[in-house]
C-alpha cells in the first residue's frame, strides 16, 4: 500500500484538472449552423437555455459567432457570454452548401480533436446557407433536437442517409468509397430532412433526391425499413420494406471493370390504388413492378454517379479494394475515371410477404 | 500478604482496604457454642443475592451444630454448614478482594488463616432481548447481554459438545475484566488460535470496558477502515462461526462478542441468510454487495460525470440536472460534501436520540430540511437524491459503515481532481489494499483456499445446506467426521 500511494499520486499528474468544468459555466450547444465566407466562419449556435422552459423541455437561445476559424469563433462566444460553449451534447451540425462545396475537412478535424464532441454527432448539408435553416426554427425552442430526430427517422426510412460523424469520417478515410450526408432543406411548411449530399473527398459535388437516396442506401446495405412507392397517380402502390439485402461482386480487368449488384427486397403491401385484391396473379405483378422500379432507379442512380457527379458513392471501389487488392493497385490511383467506365448492373428480386387483410 | 489467623486483624485489613466504601457490608455471626462474633461475613451491597446470604449462609451458621473436637473449623463450615453451590478456601488477599467485588461473599473465621469464598452473585442484569443492530424477520431472537456467564450459557446451549472450549482469562490491570476465549477443539485452526492467544497476552491496559478495547489492540491493519475482527451480539451467529472454525472472545460487561479471523465476505453476510431459502438469501447478499459498491461509488461517479464527463450523460438527463443546478452557488464537490456531512449529522443525531424523537428528527431532517435546502438553492434536487441514495445503500451494510464513509470521501477527493480516472485509481488502490490485508493469517478477500476450489459454498451466495460438505469450509482443516 505504501508503495502504491506515490504511484497513485503520480498518476494524478498525468491528467489535467483543467478538464474540470461545472455545468453552470457551460453553454450546452444543442445545434450548430456553419457557414464559411471570405472573413472566416459564421456560426449560429442554438444554446439549450435551462433557465427557461421546464426541466424536461428547456428553452433555447441563439448565439451568432464569427471568427477566422471554428475554434476562434467559439472562443469569441465564450468571451461574450462568459461561458464555454460545450459541444458534448450537440445534436445536429448543419453545414452550408457553399461551405460544403469548399471542403469540410477542417470542420471534421475540429470535431474529432475536440474531446467533448460525440462521434455520433449528426451532420447534414443545407440548401443555401445553413443559418437560414436554423433561423427558420428560431421560434422552435428545440429546433436542433427536432432536426436530429427527423434525421434519425429519415435515416431509418431511407429518405436520407443516417450518417453520424464517425461513419462519414470512416468513409472519408476508406479507399474506394465517397461519403454522403443527409440534406436539409427549407420549404413553406418547415424544415425537412430528405435526400443525400454526395461528396468527393471532402467537397460537395451533387445531390440525390429521396427515391435515388433510398436506392443508394439499398445498394449499400444501409436500408432496413421504409416505404417503397411505385407507379404514380391513381395507380401508385406502396410497400412497406421489411428487409433489404444487397450483394456486390466487383472485378474484371483494369480496362473492363464490372460490378454486379444482387438486391433482395422483402415487402408488404401497404396501399394499392386498385381494389385491394391480392391473389397470386396480382402478387406476381406487384413483385415484378417493385423489382422493375428499383432496377430502373438503380440504373438512374448509376448514371448520376458515373456520368454527372463522377463519384463512387456506391462503394464499388471499396469492394475491389477489399476483395481484389491486385486489381485495386492498378485502378485505384485513377479510380474516379475508372468508376465512370465501370459496367454496373443490378438484379433485383422482390418478394411480397403475406397479403395482410384484403377487402375480400 | 496472606490472611491472618487473628480475626480482628482480618477485619481491620478489610476495613482499611475498603475505607470510605459504603457498599462493603460486614456481618458478624456467632454460631452456637462459639465465641461472640467468631465468624465475619463480607460482601458488596448490590452485587449479591441477599436471600442466598440469609438462607444459605447466615441461617445455617446460627443453627449449626458445633464442630467435632479437633476438626478444621473452616473445612467444617465449607463442607457441613454453608449451603451455597460454590465454596472454596483462599488465603490470597487479591483473590479474596476480586471475588468479593464480583459478588461473592467472604467468610472469615476466628483462628483460621484462610477465608471461605461463597458464591452469592446476584447483581442486576438486563434481560435477554433481540439486538437492535442485528434484527431478523425469521430465526432466533436471542441476543447477548452484559453478563458473560449468561452469554456463555447461551452459546453452550447451542453447542452441546465437550469439544467446545471456554478458556477464561482476565484483561485490564484495574478493571480485571473476565474474558472467555471460545472455540471448538479440532475444528478451530490451531495457528489462528495460537495467534489469538499470543496477541491477547500483549493486551496491557488499565480497563477493558468493552470488547472493542481488545479488538483495537489485537487486530491486524490498525490503520485500515476495514475491520479484521468480526463482531456480533447474536449467540446463533457465534455458534455458526465457531462451527466454521473461528475463535470467539467474550468480554464481561458487553454483549458484543469478537470473532476471529474476520474477513470481508462476513460483512455482507446476515444471520437471516441461513434462516430463509437459499435463493432469496443469494439475492439479498448480492444486493448487500451492490449496496456497498453503490454507497461508495454513486456520489463520486455523479460528481465525475457532472464536472469532467458531462458528455456521458444522456442529453435529457443533463439538461434536467443543469436546470436543477441553476442558482446553486457551490461547486458540485462542495455541494456533495455539505450534504454528506448533513446526512451523517442527522444519522448520528438520530442514533443518539430516543427513538420517538429520532423519528421526528428523521422526518424534519429528511423531508423538511432537504426540500427547504433545494428551494433555497443551497443544493440541487438531483444531488439530494444522489446523497440520499448513497446514504441509504450505505445503511444496508452497517458493518462497513466507517469504511464506506472513509472510502467515499477518498474517492470524492480523487474524482474532484481527475474525474473517472481518479475514481478508477481509487478503486484499484482499494482492491490492492484489500488484497494485501490479512486477519490472523487469513486473507481478507478469502472465501476458500486455493486448493479447495469446490468450497465456495458460502461466499457470494449461500449454497443449500445439503451441499455444504466441508466442516468449517476454509478455516477448518478437517473434514466432517
Amino acid at each position: 500500500m505504501k508503495k502504491l500511494l506515490p504511484l497513485a499520486a503520480l498518476c494524478l499528474l498525468l491528467c489535467g484538472c483543467g478538464d474540470y468544468r461545472e455545468l453552470d459555466s457551460r453553454d450546452i450547444v444543442a445545434g450548430m449552423a456553419v457557414d464559411r465566407g471570405g472573413d472566416g466562419y459564421h456560426l449560429l449556435l442554438e444554446i439549450a437555455d435551462v433557465t427557461a422552459g421546464s426541466d424536461d423541455n428547456p428553452g433555447a437561445r441563439w448565439l451568432g459567432l464569427q471568427g477566422a476559424s471554428l475554434a476562434e469563433a467559439i472562443e469569441n462566444g465564450a468571451g461574450g457570454t462568459g461561458r464555454q460553449a460545450y459541444l458534448g451534447h450537440t445534436q445536429m451540425v448543419i453545414v452550408g452548401e457553399e461551405t460544403a462545396r469548399g471542403g469540410i475537412d477542417d470542420l471534421l478535424g475540429y470535431f474529432q480533436r475536440t474531446a467533448d464532441v460525440h462521434m455520433t454527432l449528426a451532420m447534414a448539408v443545407s440548401e443555401g446557407e445553413a443559418a437560414d435553416i436554423y433561423q427558420q426554427g428560431e421560434a422552435d425552442p428545440q429546433a436542433a433536437f427536432d432536426l436530429a430526430r427527423a434525421a434519425v427517422q429519415a435515416g431509418e426510412t431511407g429518405l436520407a442517409p443516417a450518417m453520424p460523424l464517425y461513419r462519414f469520417v470512416a468513409d472519408r478515410l476508406d479507399e474506394g468509397v465517397e461519403g454522403i450526408l443527409p440534406c436539409v432543406s427549407r420549404s413553406g411548411d418547415g424544415v425537412h430532412v430528405a435526400g443525400a449530399a454526395l461528396f468527393r473527398d471532402d467537397k460537395l459535388v451533387g445531390r440525390l433526391d429521396g427515391d435515388l437516396t433510398q436506392t443508394l442506401l439499398m445498394a449499400r446495405g444501409l436500408l432496413s425499413q421504409g416505404v417503397l412507392t411505385v407507379g404514380g397517380g391513381e395507380n401508385a402502390v406502396s410497400f412497406e420494406i421489411r428487409a433489404c439485402s444487397a450483394r456486390v461482386q466487383a472485378g474484371g480487368r483494369p480496362d473492363d471493370l464490372e460490378a454486379r449488384y444482387d438486391i433482395a427486397l422483402t415487402l408488404e403491401l401497404s396501399q394499392s390504388g386498385l381494389d385491394g385484391r391480392l391473389d397470386a396473379e396480382r402478387r406476381a405483378e406487384y413483385e415484378q413492378l417493385a423489382a422493375r422500379t428499383v432496377k430502373e432507379r438503380f440504373e438512374t442512380l448509376c448514371r448520376v454517379l458515373q456520368d454527372v457527379c463522377r463519384v463512387d458513392s456506391l462503394g464499388v471501389g471499396r469492394q475491389i479494394h477489399r476483395r481484389n487488392p491486385d486489381l485495386w493497385e492498378q485502378v485505384g490511383p485513377g479510380w474516379d475515371s475508372a468508376f465512370s467506365g465501370c459496367r454496373i448492373t443490378a438484379q433485383v428480386d422482390a418478394a411480397i410477404l403475406g397479403g395482410g387483410r384484403s377487402l375480400e | 500478604m496472606s490472611v491472618f489467623t487473628d480475626l480482628s486483624q482480618n477485619v481491620a485489613r478489610m476495613q482499611e482496604l475498603f475505607d470510605r466504601d459504603k457498599t462493603m457490608i460486614l456481618r458478624r455471626v456467632t454460631p452456637p457454642g462459639w465465641p461472640e462474633g467468631a465468624v465475619c461475613l463480607f460482601f458488596c451491597d448490590g452485587m449479591v443475592n441477599s436471600t442466598s446470604i440469609n438462607e444459605n449462609i447466615i441461617r445455617p451458621l446460627t443453627l449449626m451444630q458445633p464442630p467435632p473436637k479437633g476438626a478444621d473449623r473452616l473445612r467444617y463450615l465449607e463442607e457441613s454448614v454453608v449451603q451455597t453451590n460454590e465454596a472454596r478456601q483462599s488465603g490470597d488477599w487479591d483473590d479474596l478482594i476480586y471475588s468479593m467485588v464480583y459478588g461473592d461473599t467472604l467468610l472469615f473465621c476466628a483462628g483460621c488463616d484462610k477465608a471461605l469464598v461463597l458464591n452469592t452473585k446476584g447483581f442486576a442484569m438486563r434481560g435477554i432481548s433481540e439486538p437492535d443492530g442485528e434484527t431478523v424477520l425469521k430465526g432466533p431472537r436471542e441476543g447477548f447481554t452484559e453478563g458473560i456467564l449468561r452469554n456463555l450459557s447461551m452459546l453452550r446451549r447451542r453447542l452441546r459438545v465437550s469439544e467446545l472450549k471456554q478458556e477464561y482469562l482476565t484483561l485490564g490491570t484495574v478493571s480485571k475484566t473476565v474474558c472467555a476465549l471460545c472455540y471448538i477443539d479440532g475444528v478451530a485452526d490451531k495457528k489462528v488460535l495460537a495467534e489469538v492467544r499470543s496477541r491477547l497476552k500483549k493486551v496491557d491496559m488499565d480497563g477493558v470496558l468493552d470488547s472493542n478495547y481488545v479488538a483495537e489492540v489485537i487486530r491486524d491493519h490498525k490503520e485500515s477502515p476495514f475491520k479484521t475482527i468480526g463482531t456480533t451480539e447474536r449467540p446463533d451467529v457465534v455458534a455458526a462461526k465457531l462451527l466454521e472454525g473461528r475463535v470467539a472472545l467474550f468480554v464481561d460487561g458487553t454483549p458484543v462478542v469478537l470473532t476471529m479471523p474476520g474477513i470481508l465476505i462476513e460483512s455482507f453476510q446476515s444471520s437471516e441468510d441461513y434462516y430463509v431459502g437459499y435463493q432469496f438469501a443469494a439475492v439479498s447478499r448480492l444486493l448487500r454487495m451492490a449496496g456497498f459498491f453503490l454507497a461508495v461509488s454513486v456520489v463520486p461517479i455523479y460528481i465525475a460525470l457532472m464536472t469532467f464527463h458531462a458528455e456521458m450523460l444522456p442529453t435529457p438527463l443533463l439538461l434536467s440536472i443543469a436546470s436543477a443546478r441553476q442558482g446553486v452557488p457551490f461547486p458540485s464537490v462542495l455541494e456533495a460534501l455539505g450534504l454528506l456531512t448533513a446526512f451523517d449529522l442527522l444519522r448520528e443525531a438520530g442514533t443518539r436520540t430516543p427513538s420517538a424523537i429520532g423519528q421526528t428528527l428523521s422526518i424534519v431532517g429528511g423531508l423538511v430540511v432537504g426540500s427547504a435546502a433545494v428551494e433555497a438553492r443551497f443544493a440541487s434536487a438531483p444531488m439530494v437524491i444522489i446523497i440520499a441514495f448513497s446514504g441509504i445503500t450505505g445503511l444496508m451494510i452497517p458493518k462497513l459503515k466507517s469504511a464506506v464513509i472513509v472510502i467515499r470521501l477518498g474517492l470524492i477527493a480523487l474524482v474532484s481532481c481527475a474525474g473517472l480516472y481518479g475514481y478508477l485509481i481509487g478503486m484499484a488502490a482499494l482492491l490492492a489494499h484489500l488484497a494485501s490485508m490479512q486477519s490472523f493469517g487469513v486473507n481478507m478477500l478469502a472465501s476458500g483456499p486455493l486448493s479447495e476450489m469446490g468450497s465456495h459454498e458460502d461466499s457470494l451466495a449461500r449454497a443449500p445446506f445439503a451441499r455444504m460438505k466441508k466442516r468449517g469450509r476454509f478455516l477448518s482443516r478437517g473434514d466432517r467426521p
